[in-house]
């Protein structure tokens, strides 16, 4: 006591931490008589108040809400400092019934000062909201420490918790708590530090609790130890120290050993590990094979859905918008100069106009996309799946920016900068362009249909397959040959699957629908007006033009692919912007089309053999110039960059003839319809 | 305990709470409070997936939908050596 008044007056100090409803129980117990300052030479709030009860003055000091008590802040200094040097008679700690984890470890580091200690749960009502079935009696058996229940905002309990805190203050020989102990193999450390100390700790410290703060590495206890030990007792205990700078998580872990054992005997439930929702669907979501089989199901109902409800209606606005659009573009523009009236129509509508049409499939997908990450799955995505990345000497983390891919090669390519490993970063950067973007399922979704009808989705979903099994090929001899790579483990603490949120969706699809627009409108639009120009001029028709006699200079690569100029042409331009792998064709075989358009021409002049090679080559093909950049920027390096673009040239040409000569060998789709 | 789930996380590949949580009998909420020590004594370090920054920061935030609500850790060459040193037998002894 070190107060005169002390006879007749208890100080009780309130600790806890934040928003745990602390000062909500100081308010109730102390009324109007509370004092607000500040804790001498602190910017920390220092709320006080007092009370009668019993005939007894009791004075309530509001400790600053902390996590532990190893000054890590002002404010656990303060705490602490308090319920050292200030004695009070009595902590009442609050702790959080719905969170009493956090809190419990708290209470670990309240246990071990000399001062008695009562437990508050407040928030039961919330605790039971959330289904768990807190018994209050059973703690305080299991903690040999005075539990009370409480709903503070309510005033419930508020009492209760007040005769206790005073029995406890009048009969402090009676506290004996379960504390807890240092994990074993860093008891004898602890005991030789603590007798190193022995009887040369100043009150009011303990050499106990000096020597669990040394182990925890607790400096402002240090800087103290070394003041009051002799030179040598302190370098016996500072080379203990160094020695043993991991004691720290034997001290912690025993801490949490002990919350585990009286969590395990006072929450009735939910018990521990009974089954939530997202229990209950994380069994199967990051189960090994089903988690897998998950994946891969979500994936087909990702593209089916593109191919199903996009595909449709792309072909609608087709036949619908842009066909009539441009036959009445022709009629207006009839008494213009043939060249402008060709330009319109062919260049900018039959071109441009054309991919503008993707609209739906990539508004489907990138909802798809949305609702998967919305939902909370793809995180669980990214877990399954670092098994299977670690055999292509990646891990789970290379995940998301891969799957990121299936929007745009872009952002893909920039977040693999998540990566920590340069081999990982590098593999990732250049295994990025073989995911195919949805420019590239665009084209694949226009293209099928028109050579493929009633087989278009399972044809299509054979080239996504396909993409993605020479992405895995070449990842793993990547990492046999060039990189080595290694893997890095993580931990992951998935979130709670929710319900998606329109707005969030609407928000991303309206972004990214946005991006399309403005790349349609520029880039697409430019070169789409160029490749009508060069196959336009000098004007004695489009196979005298400069394109094919450009086109026709690749002829011996075309025969090998099974491809004329124009799809070469067209496979080229692809490296501008995906999208323009269309619009070349569209101005290339859809010039003069009439109504039938681009879909009946090319049915009509190119055989399925033909298409599936220019297919293979497109969906394989070096990145668009945007990616290329970018791969240039992460990668710091022009050489990586060529590197990545000679892979994926050379992968092309080589699936493409591959393609192309195997059905030939095959005798299949070598004649068009 | 802290040094068993260091090693239990990294035993296999990559680990989540839930599953760390059943294997060490205790809590998710406890798992994911004794990681948060594990990194604030360093031996952990957090770390994104998919991104490297906060999605405010982010330039491809309006084309991503990406929001990081996991929380990921990896382990940080201080982590690496423990498990090293525990693994060839801890000295434990003053």
């Amino acid at each position: 006591m070190s107060e005169p008044a002390r006879a007749r007056e208890i100080v009780v100090a309130l600790a806890g931490q934040p928003n745990v409803g602390k000062s909500t129980v100081f308010n109730l117990l102390t009324g109007l008589s509370q004092h607000v300052g500040n804790w001498p030479g602190k910017t920390v709030e220092r709320k006080e108040g007092t009370l009668e009860r019993d005939h007894v003055c009791v004075r309530v000091v509001d400790l600053p809400g902390s996590y532990a008590l190893s000054a890590n802040s002002e404010e656990e200094r303060v705490a602490r400092d308090f319920i050292l040097r200030g004695q009070p008679d009595v902590v009442v700690m609050i702790a959080d019934a719905s969170a009493l984890e956090r809190s419990l470890y708290l209470l670990t580091e309240l246990l071990v000062l000399p001062v008695p200690v009562v437990l508050g749960l407040n928030m039961m009502d919330l605790a039971e909201s959330q289904g768990i079935e807190l018994e209050p009696h059973v703690l305080e058996a299991a903690l040999r420490v005075p539990v009370v229940p409480l709903v503070a905002r309510r005033a419930l309990g508020v009492s209760e918790l007040l005769d206790a805190a005073l029995r406890l203050a009048r009969a402090p020989q009676d506290f004996s708590p379960v504390r807890p102990e240092i994990a074993e193999p860093h008891r004898a450390v602890l005991a030789r530090v603590r007798a190193l100390l022995a009887a040369r700790v100043p009150p009011p410290y303990r050499a106990e609790w000096v020597a669990l703060k040394l182990l925890e590495g607790d400096r402002e206890i240090a800087a103290l130890a070394r003041t009051w030990l002799p030179a040598e007792a302190w370098q016996e205990i500072d080379a203990l120290l160094r020695r043993h700078e991991d004691a720290v998580l034997d001290v912690a872990g025993g801490r949490y050993e002990w919350i585990g054992r009286m969590l395990r005997a006072a929450v009735k439930r939910p018990r521990l590990g009974q089954l939530t929702l997202t229990d209950r669907l994380d069994r199967i979501a990051v189960h090994p094979l089903w988690g897998m089989m998950l994946l891969l199901a979500v994936f087909a109902l990702v593209f089916g859905a593109t191919f199903l409800l996009g595909v449709p209606l792309q072909e609608w606005l087709n036949v619908a918008v842009v066909l009539p659009l441009r036959d009445a573009l022709r009629a207006a523009l009839a008494d213009s100069p043939a060249w402008l009236m060709a330009l319109i129509a062919d260049g900018v509508l039959g071109g441009a106009g054309l991919v503008l049409t993707f609209l739906p499939i990539l508004v489907v997908f990138f909802a798809a996309l949305a609702l998967l990450e919305e939902t909370g799955y793809l995180a669980r995505a990214a877990y399954v799946m670092d098994r299977f990345m670690h055999v292509l000497g990646l891990h789970g983390k290379s995940f998301l920016p891969l799957f990121l891919g299936f929007g745009c090669n872009v952002p893909a390519v920039m977040g693999a900068r998540v990566i920590e490993s340069r081999s990982g970063r590098l593999l990732t950067i250049l295994l990025a362009p073989l995911v195919p973007c949805s420019a590239r399922l665009a084209v694949l979704a226009f293209l099928v249909p028109v050579f493929f009808h009633a087989w278009a989705l399972p044809v299509a979903l054979a080239f996504v397959v396909a993409n993605l099994v020479v992405l895995a090929a070449v990842g793993v001899v990547l990492n046999h040959t060039l990189f080595r790579g290694e893997h890095a483990a993580f931990i992951m603490e998935l979130p709670l699957y929710r319900l998606p949120a329109a707005a969030s969706i609407a928000r991303f699809v309206g972004a990214n629908t946005l991006a399309f627009l403005r790349k349609a409108g520029g880039l697409i639009l430019a070169f789409a007006a160029i490749v009508w120009a060069l196959g336009y001029f000098p004007g004695q028709g489009l196979e005298h033009s400069f394109l094919a006699r450009f086109g026709r200079a690749l002829a011996p690569l075309g025969s090998l692919l099974g491809l004329d100029w124009r799809m070469l042409v067209a496979l080229l331009t692809s490296f501008v912007a995906k999208e323009n792998a269309v619009a070349t064709l569209g101005i290339l075989y859809g010039a003069g089309a009439g109504g039938a358009g681009l879909t009946a021409s090319l049915a009509a002049q190119v055989a399925p053999a033909s298409a599936l090679s220019f297919l293979a080559a497109t969906m394989l093909f070096i990145p668009c110039a945007a990616t290329v950049a970018v791969m240039r920027q992460e990668t710091g390096s022009w050489r990586w960059t060529l590197f990545g673009v000679c892979i994926l040239l050379v992968i092309a040409l080589l699936a493409a003839i591959l393609v192309y000569q195997g059905c030939r060998v095959l005798g299949f789709g070598l004649t068009h319809a | 305990m802290l040094e068993r789930l260091l090693r239990l996380a990294t035993r296999s590949g990559s680990a989540e709470v839930a599953t760390l949580a059943r294997d060490l009998e205790v809590s998710p909420r406890q798992v994911a409070l004794m990681l948060e020590t594990l990194e604030h004594r360093g031996y952990l370090a957090q770390t994104g997936i998919g991104c490297d920054r906060p999605c405010a920061a982010c330039p491809l935030r309006a084309a991503c939908p990406r929001e990081q609500r996991e929380r990921v850790w990896a382990l940080t060459p201080k982590g690496a050596r423990l498990l090293a040193r525990s693994a060839g037998g801890r000295a434990t002894a003053p």
